[in-house]
């Protein structure tokens, strides 16, 4: 469980997070959704452990997120940052088999059980395939499939991920958020930042609507996605309207 | 299996090294040249190995030990006990500079808010600008006393060894043997680095600790080596990207041949530095003269 009381987060005197306060119970799939320079990015990056708050705490399983070390936090909590770049050749098995390092002992050699956890990350992502390829040859899509094989294979219970779709085309986002969904099912408490408000509808169990720093709207995507609340935060007309196949609200520009 | 390979082969490259070339040796030289093979052999293991490190920690090809200013540190350490008159050893005099330009290169990195690994590299390069400024500056105005400084600017690996030199030898080897020990446990860090500063850190990986350790390490290892050799550049640079051209890009066994191929081209650098003409060209010259163009060979054929 992440608890998040009264978080603050500035750069020098801009403000970023104003005293966000909230909880993420074990196994949820929330959305953090809001305009573009809202702090949703940031925000993730504080419950990632990757930027310091100034003021407020997060707690993970009742524990101040600073008192982790970090290598026990790896254990816990993974973070996806929306693309990856790859500057070396390594092959996809490789990438995978990193994902093992919080749990590799002082010689850091891999044990037969790490092998296992790499083979069963690429059989959930689909991608064993593409173990002996390069991952510089790889599309986008693929090279973000091996990148969240990599957090499987890392076995912590909290995901994050930053726009994890945001470069892919239609199939590759269904694929991905497909995947998310039966990670969340199986149990992982999952926290992305995500730009498409109908994708989000489709998979989230919770929204958090974001708007300079401060949370405007929590909720199921149903109470969160109205039309005077994306009305007035993102400052643009929309029609609300209703999946016919899902019953699950959808979003149509104008 | 290249271990089979390669270790013979560095073998016979020592000993054309110490017995044949440019002639073969009277007992005094031979002495002599088996010596500068020891400093031969720790100079091109420790900057190779370093330079491995430094590309894979910065995420950045282009840097190498010499970058982050600790070298032009030595030099105007040394500069500036010369003109002074100081009664210190000139051995010393550079390592006061190396370490002294090194801690300034940190806090200015520190100081800049910069993220370290930027930080780190801009402050290199700007205290390296600044020191070799000044040296050049006191090498304008009194030319005569510094001509020790040109040679430990472009480096020289063939002193006469005296007993305080074989000291001096052994205690840095030393300390290059317990330094590499912990480069070589870093390598599956750089392996995930290369993936990212995000990543690594959601892997466990505290990646500011390894930067301030790592240049901790080389600093004090290069500063040492700099009072033994002067800057050889290049070395560092180059022999990274050899070993990965050969072994692959993974820093482990990217360790193991930036250890050997290090060996082998100073070793083949300093035998052309002591056969190309007839009076001995410092072997810095060498490096970065053929260093260079073969670089740029390196770089067209990725």
């Amino acid at each position: 469980m992440i608890e998040v009381d009264g978080l603050t987060f500035h750069y020098d005197h801009s403000v970023v997070l104003d005293r966000l306060t909230f909880k993420i119970q074990s196994s949820e799939f929330v959305g953090i959704i809001g305009p573009n320079g809202a702090g949703k990015s940031t925000l993730l990056r504080v419950l990632g452990g990757l930027l310091k708050p100034q003021a407020g705490r997060v707690l993970i399983d009742g524990k101040e997120l600073s008192s982790y070390p970090l290598g026990e936090l790896a254990r816990l909590v993974s973070f996806i940052p929306q693309e990856t770049h790859f500057s070396l050749n390594f092959k996809v098995w490789d990438v995978v088999l990193q994902g093992r390092y919080p749990f590799l002992g002082f010689f850091k050699i891999e044990t037969k059980k790490d092998i296992e956890a790499v083979q069963e990350a690429l059989g959930k992502t689909r991608i064993d395939h593409l173990a002996d390829k390069s991952i510089l040859n790889l599309s986008s899509g693929e090279r973000q499939l091996v990148v969240i094989a990599r957090a499987i294979a890392q076995t912590s219970r909290i995901l994050l991920l930053d726009e994890p779709t945001t470069f892919l085309d239609i199939h590759h986002q269904m694929e991905i958020m497909s995947l998310l969904k039966q990670l969340n099912d199986e149990g992982k408490t999952i926290v992305m930042v995500i730009h498409d408000l109908n994708l989000a509808a489709l998979f989230t169990t919770r929204l958090i609507l974001i708007d300079r720093g401060r949370i405007v709207a929590q909720g199921s995507p149903e109470e969160v996605i109205s039309e005077d609340q994306i009305e007035r935060v993102y400052q643009l007309k929309v029609t609300r309207i209703k999946h016919p196949a899902r019953r699950l609200p959808q979003i149509l520009l104008g | 299996m290249r271990a089979k390979v390669i270790v013979p082969l560095l073998g016979i490259l020592s000993l054309i090294y110490i017995f044949l070339l440019p002639n073969p040796p009277s007992p005094v030289i031979l002495k002599i040249r088996i010596f500068r093979l020891l400093l031969a052999i720790y100079t091109g293991v420790t900057l190779s190995v370093f330079g491995l490190f430094l590309q894979g920690a910065l995420n950045n090809p282009l840097v190498e030990p010499y970058t982050l200013g600790i070298a032009s540190g030595a030099a105007l350490g040394v500069s500036i006990g010369i003109l002074v008159g100081s009664a210190l050893s000139i051995n010393i005099l550079a390592f006061l500079g190396a370490v002294t330009a090194a801690t300034l290169v940190f806090f200015l990195a520190r100081l800049s808010g910069r993220l370290l690994r930027e930080g780190l590299i801009l402050a290199g390069i700007i205290i390296s600008f600044f020191a070799s400024g000044v040296v050049f500056l006191l090498l304008v105005l009194n030319g005569r006393e510094l001509h020790e400084i040109i040679y430990l600017l472009m480096g020289y690996l063939g002193r006469v060894p005296t007993r305080s030199s074989y000291l001096h030898l052994s205690l840095s080897s030393l300390i290059a043997g317990v330094s590499l020990f912990y480069i070589f446990f870093t390598t599956k860090a750089l392996d995930i680095i290369a993936t990212g500063y995000e990543s690594a850190h959601s892997l466990g990986i505290n990646v500011n600790r390894l930067l301030t350790r790592g240049f901790i390490i080389i600093s004090l290892n290069v500063g040492l080596l700099v009072t033994q050799v002067g800057v050889i550049g290049f070395v560092g640079l180059i022999v990274p990207h050899l070993a990965r051209l050969l072994v692959g890009d993974h820093h482990r066994p990217a360790f193991y041949a930036s250890m050997f191929i290090g060996i082998g081209f100073i070793l083949i650098a300093d035998l052309l530095s002591r056969s190309l003409t007839t009076i001995e060209l410092p072997v810095g010259v060498i490096t970065s003269i053929f260093g260079a163009p073969f670089f740029i060979y390196l770089m067209i054929r990725r």
